[in-house]
């Protein structure tokens, strides 16, 4: 079609301005009542700006993982380590160190510290959470005390559990399979107009490794029962303010092996027990000053309340039988024996029968006509915490936002066994980082978190990144960041005292005339000489996240080093605490997800770290060489067939390797929908998990699950 | 016209057959400014197509009656003129169309399969793409279901009988899907359920799609949508056509549209194609 000049230059003229205004429906933004909701978009940080390495498990993950516990589902995290390394008692941390390491990586359920300073560990049986209430699990890998602050210290798992919101059913689940699992859940969801409120009571249960062989020749030991109880609740108070509130709390019964350091002189009436409660209740204010600025307030207080018990009989170090000469182990003169052979264990028992003053002792006892030194051992922990924090987030410009805040919290340690009493720790915090974009494929994180707390004094934390996004979804990051573990109460407070409870009443009234003393205690007694300092770590990083297609790649080639390490044998036995140690990592990690079709999701991770350490005990849980692979495939409507493999070579010397397969279907009937599980661990190799006694007496684990939501 | 539309290709209607003379035209409905310029920016359009520039008239004297929104296409069908329906619902333009009127429309909502199109190429990852409709919107599932068979895309479709149903179903949904494709439905996309989805979504980490600026506006991630002046130029194209060949074409979405993204929240999920121009292109390429 011919084009006249005269009209080309009529539609120049006249397009700009007349269709400038033509906005349709006329007038429709000036009066819309349509809310902006832009303030998560604004301050959200997209994975390719992070300042680290970061996984992330979200419920697609959660569900194709099969995973029955909590700690299960970090061995998608590449470099993680997560078993049970300790009968019952899972050990999980990443670019894992000493085998029943819990202490050196920060743990946080909606923004709740959940690891324990007083013991500096994380008590994975029980944090209140059932795995269907999980949202996502956000886990930085790699340092992040400038952020965090102190323990931060070789990542962070960070928990976000589901909205009240979105639970909008009751749900009651069981489980059931060999190995004595037994697992039950009710979960309840309700919304009103202006909140939400969700309820999780859960159950679960389990015999552990259940081989049934003999360790230190007792029967091995190590089931577990475990119940919570969790809570949710939201309630808007207007557009722009929003309270929450948390609460929750849980009770466990494990069952514990017998204590080798106990065995030279004892003899077991009744295997160790130990029982646990914890609780918390948390709020947080949240307001949205504008859609740039936003403010929160988290104000949160946690107990929890450790026992194990334990009934023996104190051996007659001459006959080695049971007799009252037994409770020479708990005279006065045995400990200053000790005393006077430097807290020297061996030499003590070896010496102990030559020398005069136990043998003066021992022969009171011995012809006391009192019954055999039979009693109980409790080992009793109790931790407290408050702590407060405001933490505040300003988009300052579309290049430069800022995060900054500050906290103080309190916290309180209780053990007669380990503390003789009751430490507090007081500490107050200051944090900022800065988030700038001064050129469009260059993002600059400077960040630093100042701390100051009674027992470990002043630390600052760093941190440099230097982020280069060539291409929208592709980010290239240098790291430098540097971080404390703090010493805990016990590392600086130890005071040990091994005191014998239900002695029979012939000794127990005659303590001062049988025993030296009126409030005996056993001969052993550690005692922190104090001083430590905090380990430090110094991680410099490399790495690349990227999207490209339905491809999704992150990779990360690492150095650390941790200094000042307090590395060797810290418990009522054996007492070494001293920053003597170090450990260095390097290597590389990778982790690989590909939605390769609409139906098919494969996910696969890779690491390859190598250590030096200066003590063995720090390499024992670090894999060399560790990966996992997992598919998940929707078969059809409401069919699920999900598949994952893990490989750890090695953890102590001993090759982990399993693979999960589950198969489930959901189907709606009527209002209501019926969840059927069925889910095989199924080990490769014949090696024992970390420990030659953590082993399982069939190479399968295998689940049945059903859940109705109405 | 397209192959998976059966329904608008059965409709397809001659509303007369050779050149037609469009020399006077009437516009009607919407605010007298936005008519004001929309007039002199069609008949710009119209010169530049090579049309003489047609005169405005009133519509019962004018060859070609063009209705802005839909009370101004019901009202112009009773006049006895052939109507364009310009921002016109669908429901409301196909029920003229099939009871026989002498007109056309192009539809005020986004085209689904375009909206599609435009969640592929913002989220490449995205295979399960989350729909709900409402009894007056269920037809963009089987208008959808087709394209997303031959893109191996998953099309999870909730069926909602109004707005009240979302609190409690969007949960449900965003789990099983990679994004919500938002579509044009009053009853479920308004003012009073934006904040719920735009929150639940962030919440679950799941970007919405379209519908259209106003929800961008409020914090979706992209949408395309017709203005104003791609609807000249779309209606531009359709008078030069019914004064070249004597026929307007069966009512349709308008292929001539704009694109509006949030970079904020393009910024938040990391979207790898932003350059709207490229996107753009590509989109148009595609129709």
């Amino acid at each position: 079609m011919r084009r006249s000049l005269l009209a080309t230059l009529a539609v120049t003229l006249v397009s700009p301005w007349a269709t400038a205004d033509l906005r349709w429906p006329p007038a429709a933004a000036e009066l819309s009542d349509m809310p902006v909701v832009l303030t998560p978009a604004r301050l959200r940080q997209p994975q390719t700006e992070v300042p680290g390495s970061v996984t992330v498990i979200d419920r697609a993950l959660i569900e194709a993982s099969g995973a029955r516990e909590l700690y299960q589902l970090m061995r998608l995290v590449p470099g993680m380590a997560a078993v049970n390394v300790d009968g019952n008692v899972p050990t999980v941390a990443y670019h894992p160190t000493q085998a029943r390491d819990t202490r050196r990586m920060l743990v946080l359920v909606d923004g709740r510290s959940v690891y324990q300073p007083g013991f500096a560990r994380v008590l994975w049986n029980d944090i209140p959470l059932a795995i269907a209430d999980i949202e996502r699990i956000e886990i930085s890998r790699g340092p992040n005390a400038a952020a965090y602050g102190a323990n931060a210290y070789t990542g962070i798992i960070n928990i976000i559990t589901r909205h009240p919101a979105d639970v909008t059913d009751t749900t009651v689940a069981a489980r059931a399979g060999n190995n004595g699992v037994r697992d039950v859940r009710l979960t309840d969801g309700r919304r009103w107009h202006s909140g939400a409120i969700r309820l999780t009571a859960t159950q679960r249960a389990d015999d552990g490794y259940d081989a049934r062989q003999s360790v230190f020749g007792y029967p091995q030991r190590d089931s577990k029962r475990i119940e919570t109880l969790d809570s949710r609740g939201i309630q808007h108070l207007s557009e722009r303010d929003t309270l929450e509130f948390f609460a929750g709390g849980s009770r466990s019964t494990l069952q514990r092996p017998a204590n080798e350091a106990l065995l030279d002189f004892v003899d077991y009436t009744e295997l160790p027990r130990e029982d646990n409660q914890a609780a918390f209740l948390q709020l947080r204010w949240s307001r949205e000053i504008s859609d740039r600025h936003h403010l929160r307030v988290q104000a949160y207080g946690q107990r929890s309340r450790s026992m194990t018990r334990q009934q023996l009989c104190t051996l007659d170090p001459v006959t080695g039988t049971r007799g009252p000469g037994g409770g020479i182990f708990y005279s006065r003169e045995a400990r200053e024996l000790y005393e006077a052979n430097g807290r020297d264990l061996a030499a003590t028992l070896a010496g102990l029968t030559a020398d005069p003053g136990v043998a003066g002792r021992y022969m009171v006892l011995a012809s006391s006509g009192a019954p055999a030194f039979c009693h109980g051992l409790r080992q009793d922990i109790r931790e407290q915490r408050a702590d407060l924090e405001i933490e505040d987030t300003l988009a300052l410009h579309d290049r430069v936002r800022l995060v900054s805040g500050a906290s103080i919290r309190h916290e309180r340690a209780s053990s007669q066994f380990f503390l003789r009493g009751t430490h507090e720790n007081h500490s107050h915090a200051l944090f900022a980082n800065l988030e700038l974009n001064p050129l469009d494929p260059l993002h600059i994180n400077l960040g630093g978190f100042y701390q100051h707390d009674d027992i470990n004094g002043t630390a600052f934390s760093p941190r440099l990144a230097i982020i280069w996004t060539p291409a929208p979804g592709h980010g290239v990051r240098l790291v430098r960041s540097e971080a404390v573990r703090s010493v805990d109460a016990y590392e600086d407070q130890a005071d040990t005292r091994v005191y014998p409870t239900r002695l029979p009443a012939a000794i127990r009234d005659n303590a001062a005339s049988l025993l030296g003393w009126s409030s005996p205690e056993l001969f052993v007694t550690q005692r922190s000489e104090g001083g430590l300092e905090p380990e430090r770590i110094l991680a410099r990083e490399l790495g690349y996240f990227g999207r490209i297609g339905q491809f999704e790649i992150d990779v990360r080639f690492f150095n650390e080093s941790l200094t000042r390490l307090i590395s060797r044998a810290v418990n009522p036995f054996v007492f070494e605490a001293r920053n003597a140690d170090r450990v260095d990592h390097r290597g590389w990690e990778a982790q690989w997800g590909w939605r390769l079709h609409r139906s098919h999701l494969l996910r696969v991770t890779a690491a390859r770290v190598l250590t030096d350490a200066s003590v063995r005990t720090e390499r024992r849980m670090i894999a060399r060489n560790s990966g996992s692979l997992l598919w998940r495939f929707d078969v059809a409507d409401g069919w699920l067939l999900s598949t994952a493999y893990y490989l750890a070579k090695d953890y102590n010397d001993f090759r982990y390797e399993q693979a999960t397969l589950q198969l489930a279907r959901r189907q709606r009937i009527g209002p209501t929908e019926l969840e059927l599980r069925a889910v095989i661990e199924h080990r490769f190799s014949d090696h024992p998990v970390v420990f030659q006694e953590n082993r399982h007496r069939d190479r399968s684990l295998y689940w049945l699950s059903a859940a109705l939501s109405f | 016209m397209r192959a998976d539309r059966p329904l608008v290709a059965i409709l397809l209607l001659c509303l007369a057959q050779g050149a037609a003379a469009v020399s006077r035209l009437a516009v009607v409905g919407g605010t007298e400014e936005f008519r004001t310029h929309f007039t002199s920016a069609l008949s710009a359009q119209l010169v530049a197509g090579g049309l003489p520039a047609p005169a405005i008239a009133a519509p019962r004297r004018s060859d070609l009656v063009l209705a802005l929104g839909d009370e101004a296409f019901q009202e112009a069908l009773h006049l006895n003129r052939p109507v364009l329906g310009l921002f016109i619902s669908r429901n409301i333009a196909l029920e003229a169309f099939t009871a026989g009127c002498a007109c056309s429309a192009f539809f005020s909502e986004a085209d689904p399969v375009r909206q599609l199109r435009l969640a592929q190429a913002l989220f490449p990852a995205a295979r399960r793409i989350g729909l709900i409709t409402s009894p007056e919107t269920s037809w963009v599932a089987g208008l959808l279901a087709p394209y997303a068979e031959r893109e191996s895309l998953l099309l999870v479709h909730t069926a909602l009988a109004d707005s009240n149903a979302l609190a409690r179903e969007l949960p449900r949904l965003l789990p099983q899907v990679d994004l919500l494709l938002a579509i044009s439905d009053e009853r479920l996309y308004s003012e009073a359920t934006a904040r719920l989805i735009l929150l639940t979504s962030y919440r679950q980490n799941k970007p919405v799609i379209g519908p259209d600026e106003l929800f961008v506006q409020a914090g979706s991630v992209a949408t395309s949508y017709s203005s104003g002046a791609d609807m000249v130029k779309q209606a531009a194209r359709a008078v030069l056509d019914f004064a070249e060949r004597g026929w307007l074409p069966p009512p349709d979405f308008a292929n001539v549209f704009s694109l509006r993204l949030n970079s904020h929240v393009v910024r938040a999920y990391d979207v790898p194609m932003v350059d709207p121009d490229a996107l753009q292109r590509q989109l148009e390429a595609g129709q």
